[in-house]
């Protein structure tokens, strides 16, 4: 244990201890009621609707843009061009994204014209009016087309766009998004010293993250500030991109939050905030826009779609000694909505997470197509390259005879072992966690018949980046404990976990401590949910206030009671701490997970049976929450492991609704076992550690393995469709499988 | 959209008030499909005649030799019919099926009808009963028409300007004529089929077959009905055998089209496999 | 367009309202009627965000025609607490049993469970999963939810 995990170590409050009741969400009888505000429910008065006219074409110039009619209908205010506002363009890191097009449209959906009006009807019917004439341009729509020779440069200016991240990486070829690679070890030596050497080829689809909001945001003016409420859930980044892109200092902008209606990933990046501060600032009047569900899911962001080419070396022994892989991104039109400055899925090169590796080297690139764009998503980039890893290590056991439980077991990270990264790890937690899924899966005993079992496992770092976080805590002259935070709550119980490790750590009735979300000029900088660092880090900040309230109280009121403390405190007026800190870095989170599945052989149809997923969290702090966590992750990646996938066809998106996008719904879910492993603690608040983002990364591979060993087919692309395992099971011989 | 709701009192209202407007004018029953199409932009009438107030379209009840279901039933109400439960299970236990609760409590059997996607669950049911619509015309005008070879097309039926359906007569059968609906949903539960197929048999007393029919739904731009099967399996005995190679007919009884769904083949197939499973369950 | 003089009890309240033939339910009940505990989230009733009972019966707001409901008694999820403002029992057991975390479709969610044990207060786990399929949540993996309106069937009601 380090010392940070000492000092980290539980403190026995004098109520009995409040992490081992289920929480009550602070915002519970809001949500269960319809009281809980979000983005879309905001009124302000004289707010204006605003619509965009989009483009048809996935690759088109734009010649001219025709407002005349729509500026004349009932009801419009304003119609803003590109030609109005150019160059803005924008983006987490690299700033490609134009607010409106002015030149060219790289993607069916891209915005050319915004228009605001009393009612949405009227933007909508103005924007039915704006006349546009487009030159289409060849479209691409695969990474190999935009590296192909010849092919059409989609950002010939891309030397002019905004980098917020220091420096871009220098690019191979003017389509490429984003390239990236990692060597470390004698890889040419070792896979020629190796045994044997395995190659598979694996894809993943696009996969949308499926809130059910979607992206919504309002602008109003008050003075020359701009206050804006935004479904975007790191409000400070907005607000530092909205000053970036606009050369405005970042104080004239107030980014606030209402409840947000899911996240997963595609919250952390948004468009129309730029434009709304423009026309807010052009009508005088607040505006809002609520993005239509098809447009949210083919103009947004969505996972990448990606191919992995995977190759693996083992000694005699069966331990992987060398591993390289090749992975191709498909970037979409825009890199605009990517964090990182390597312009790729943010784990974007870490095949085979979780193995000990000697020697590897892993090549990425991440091209420009007119596709859907590629952003952020829950874990990103790491359910494909589970499916890609997962898959392979299966395949290589299977070759080898091995009982894939134990090849994993010979290969997995132990303490001192180098990853895939290069790194040493100080921590692991796979002997347990393979422990515990062998002992609740009965591994030992093969499944019933007609049933197949497949496994996966794999790490995070808990948490995967963000590890600094500040809050500040007040108390109020009726002496309660007053939390304010940057945190915007996406549903992850952020609020509540706070208020219940401050409560645990003072010894304080939970309803003496409330936690109030700040907008942007008033809370302490939060970078907001990503990475699953909310519970580990903004939980170690609540921690450290408490800690600090704790201190402060001392002096006031030594050694009185801490209920007494706080009533002279709030009697004295001014007590008012901030709650500062720093995760370490270096820790990990791991899992292991076991599906039973049965195939239908005439139809091809995949049902999973049964599930068990062991996850190590460390100290819980919020059940409730956790077991939604893994068991929604789960669910999601049940999801994209079985039914999800966005077609894009030349550009065009075939399924930008619900009905045709399928995701799982109630009578689809099987049984789902979490067995959680608590005793190894992490670096948050009483030994906590990340799980957001564990379970949705584990699925797909575990139900192509549980496939594979059901029926002898090996489905090497996701979703896993029923026509796949058909027509699998069909081109081997008919009755027999392998 | 704009336009001009009307709310008639008498089915000769509304039947003036369509044939008024002509192409300009839609019928409203439940208006799920409706809403639907009008967000979507596909269409724009500038009358739209609401059939709420319409005692004659309504009401579920046995006449001689039939069941009658008015067109504004909703689906929940046809599901929850103990008539249709006792006189027609299969009936109520597909519109059960369709959709979601929601949906079920708003959308109506007229409407679906005259909607006429092809992915939707009940016209290869009704067919496969061989039921009939009862159709309103102008003047007071009333028919009767099979609604097999009812569907032209996608989203298309056979009635003229004007018509309105004022609900379906299903023949009452035989207590040894089985039905079955199966629909095929590899996906999530909440979807359209991959493949529906709905199958009506009675098998005499010998082990022959004495009539049969089957309908499949979501291959095709209509539903369609797969009358070599039904003939490959006229007054032959049941075996497994027979069977099989019957719904292997079912491969060129359809048109499937690719979709989220599926490949043409895929679909083709798995015709084929469900009607073998359907004519299991008829014939067993 | 033609315009039209709606009667509707909402939520037990009697109100006249006049609509365009086009408005749409879960408009008029958000934007005229302030009640925006109702969601729109597909906008093509597949969700459920958007449920609400007519005449006490499920349906989705954003396919339903405001005119189509003239005289007709609708009640959202606001309408569901006790009178004296406590929560139904219902809704507790979502508070205690994780049946949200974003709580985007927990109006939806508690609407459907509603209609569903007012028809089968017995309802067995199997019934509910299929009452419920048409009500999507992204968040919890529809345990939590699932558990919450189990506890709260007949059979297991703490009385």
């Amino acid at each position: 244990m380090t010392d940070h995990q000492k000092r980290a170590s539980h403190t026995r409050s004098e109520e009995g201890l409040v992490l081992d009741q289920p929480e009550y969400r602070i915002e519970g009888r809001a949500k269960v009621t319809g009281s809980a505000t979000y983005t879309a429910d905001v009124r302000r008065e004289g707010m204006l609707d605003v619509s965009y006219a989009r483009s048809m074409y996935p690759h088109a110039r734009i010649i001219s843009v025709d407002t005349a009619a729509a500026r004349a209908m009932p009801g419009v205010h304003t119609v803003l061009l590109g030609s109005d506002v150019r160059p803005f363009c924008l983006g987490r890191t690299l700033q490609d994204w134009p607010v409106l097009a002015w030149d060219r449209v790289r993607l069916v959906g891209d915005r050319i014209a915004a228009v605001a009006a009393d009612t949405l009807a009227e933007a909508e019917a103005a924007c039915d009016m704006i006349a546009v004439e487009y030159e289409e341009l060849p479209g691409i729509f695969s990474p190999e087309a935009a590296i192909a020779p010849g092919a059409p440069v989609l950002h010939p200016d891309s030397d002019g766009y905004r980098f917020l991240r220091g420096i871009r990486h220098p690019r191979s070829h003017p389509n490429m998004q984003g390239e990236g690679n990692h060597e470390h070890g004698d890889v040419e030596a070792t896979f020629a010293s190796a045994s044997q050497v395995f190659e598979h080829t694996f894809d993943v689809a696009r996969t949308i993250h499926g809130h059910l909001e979607p992206h919504v945001s309002a602008v109003w003016m008050e003075g020359d500030r701009f206050h804006v409420c935004s479904t975007n859930k790191s409000p400070f980044r907005l607000r530092d991109q909205l000053a970036a892109a606009l050369e405005i200092p970042a104080e004239r902008i107030v980014v606030d939050s209402e409840y947000i209606g899911g996240d997963f990933g595609g919250k952390g990046f948004s468009i129309d905030e730029y434009v709304l501060i423009i026309l807010a600032r052009t009508t005088g009047r607040p505006v809002r826009y609520v993005t239509r569900y098809a447009d949210d899911i083919r103009a947004g962001n969505t996972r990448h779609a990606a191919r992995f080419r995977m190759r693996t070396g083992v000694d005699a022994r069966g331990r992987i000694v060398a591993h390289s892989a090749n992975i191709v991104y498909d970037g979409g039109a825009y890199a605009a909505g990517k964090g990182n400055p390597a312009l790729m899925p943010a784990g974007g090169l870490s095949t085979l997470v979780g193995y000990h590796l000697p020697a590897v080297r892993v090549d990425a690139m991440c091209a420009y197509t007119n596709n859907v764009p590629g952003g952020n998503a829950r874990a990103p980039g790491q359910p494909q390259m589970s499916f890609a890893s997962e898959s392979h290590v299966d395949l290589i056991a299977r070759s080898l005879g091995t009982d894939p439980l134990e090849f994993r077991r010979m290969n997995a990270i132990q303490i001192g072992d180098i990853d895939c990264n290069g790194e040493r790890w100080g921590d692991s937690t796979f002997s347990a966690v393979l422990d515990l899924l062998h002992h609740e899966t009965h591994w030992d005993r093969p499944p019933r018949a007609g049933r197949g079992r497949g496994m996966s496992l794999g790490a995070r770092s808990s948490p995967e980046g963000g590890l600094t976080s500040d809050l500040m805590i007040s108390v109020s002259a009726e002496a309660q404990i007053q939390v304010l935070t940057g945190v915007a709550d996406q549903g992850g119980g952020a609020h509540t976990m706070m208020q219940r490790v401050i409560a645990e750590r003072l010894g304080v009735p939970l309803d003496q401590i409330e936690v109030r979300k700040g907008a942007t000029d008033v809370a302490l900088f939060d970078l907001g949910a990503g990475g699953s660092r909310l519970t580990p880090v903004a939980g170690g900040a609540a921690l450290a206030g408490a800690d600090a309230l704790s201190e402060r109280l001392e002096l006031l009121a030594p050694g009185r009671p801490v209920l007494a403390q706080l009533e002279l405190a709030a009697r004295s007026g001014d007590i008012r701490v901030k709650g500062h800190f720093e995760h370490e870095a270096g820790l990990h989170c791991t899992y292991a997970c076991s599906v039973e599945v049965e195939v239908d052989r005439q139809t091809g149809q995949v049902s999973v049976v049964d599930c068990v997923f062991v996850a190590d969290v460390g100290t819980v702090i919020n059940p409730l929450a956790l077991r939604g966590q893994l068991v929604g992750g789960f669910v999601s990646g049940l999801g994209q492991a079985l039914m999800e996938e966005l077609n894009v066809d030349e550009g065009f998106v075939t399924t930008p609704n619900l009905g045709d996008y399928k995701m799982p719904a109630m009578p689809d879910i099987p049984p789902i076992r979490i067995v959680l492993l608590t005793e190894h603690p992490g670096g948050g608040p009483f030994g906590a550690k990340s799980a957001g983002e564990l379970a949705n990364v584990a699925v797909a591979p575990a139900v192509a393995n549980a496939v594979h060993d059901a029926v002898g087919v090996r489905i090497t692309s996701l979703p896993i469709t029923a026509e796949k395992v058909f027509a699998a099971m069909t081109a081997t011989e008919p009755g027999t499988a392998n | 959209m704009s336009f001009e709701y009307h709310q008639p009192t008498s089915v000769d209202e509304a039947v003036s008030l369509l044939q008024d407007h002509g192409d300009d004018a839609m019928a409203l029953a439940g208006g799920s499909a409706f809403t639907l199409f009008m967000k979507l932009g596909l269409i724009s009438p500038g009358h739209v005649v609401g059939l709420g107030n319409l005692e004659e379209m309504g009401g579920i009840h046995l006449e001689p030799n039939c069941l009658w279901i008015g067109a504004l039933s909703t689906h929940a109400e046809i599901e929850k019919s103990p008539i249709v439960r006792d006189h027609h299970r299969t009936i109520a236990d597909m519109f059960a099926r369709v959709a979601t609760v929601r949906l079920r409590n708003q959308a109506t059997l007229g409407g679906n009808i005259a909607h006429a996607d092809p992915a939707q669950d009940p016209p290869p049911t009704l067919i496969a009963l061989d039921a009939r619509a009862v159709i309103a015309g102008p003047n007071g005008y009333r028919r009767e028409t099979p609604l097999d070879g009812f569907f032209t097309d996608y989203f298309s039926v056979a009635l003229e300007p004007g018509e309105l359906i004022l609900g379906v007569r299903v023949p009452l059968v035989a207590a040894d004529t089985r039905a079955t609906y199966m629909k095929f949903l590899p996906r999530s539960a909440d979807d359209y089929a991959t493949v529906g197929v709905a199958a009506v048999a009675r098998v005499d007393h010998d082990g022959l077959v004495a009539s049969s029919r089957v309908v499949l739904g979501a291959v095709g731009p209509t539903p369609m009905r797969a009358k070599r099967v039904e003939q490959a399996l006229l007054g032959q005995r049941v075996t497994p055998q027979l069977l099989a190679e019957a719904a292997s007919l079912v491969r060129d009884e359809i048109d499937p089209i690719a979709d989220a769904r599926g490949s043409p083949d895929y679909k083709r197939e798995m015709a084929r496999v469900w009607t073998e499973r359907a004519l299991t369950t008829v014939t067993a | 367009m033609s315009l039209h003089d709606l009667n509707l009890i909402v939520n037990g309240v009697p109100s006249a309202v006049v609509v365009e033939a086009d408005r749409l339910l879960i408009d008029v009940l958000r934007d005229d009627f302030g009640l925006t505990g109702t969601k729109e989230g597909c906008a093509i009733g597949v969700c459920g965000l958007c449920s609400v009972l007519v005449d006490r019966r499920l349906m989705s707001a954003c396919l339903v025609l405001a005119v189509c409901v003239d005289g007709l008694t609708i009640e959202t999820i606001e309408g569901l607490s006790e009178a004296d403002g406590s929560l139904s029992p219902l809704q507790e057991s979502f508070i205690r049993r994780g049946g949200f975390q974003c709580g985007i479709c927990t109006p939806g969610q508690v609407i459907a469970a509603t209609a569903l044990l007012d028809e089968k207060p017995d309802a067995t786990e199997a019934e509910i999963r299929e009452w419920m399929t048409g009500n999507l949540c992204r968040c919890t993996g529809y345990e939590g939810i699932l558990e919450s309106i189990v506890a709260v069937t007949r059979p297991n009601r703490v009385t």
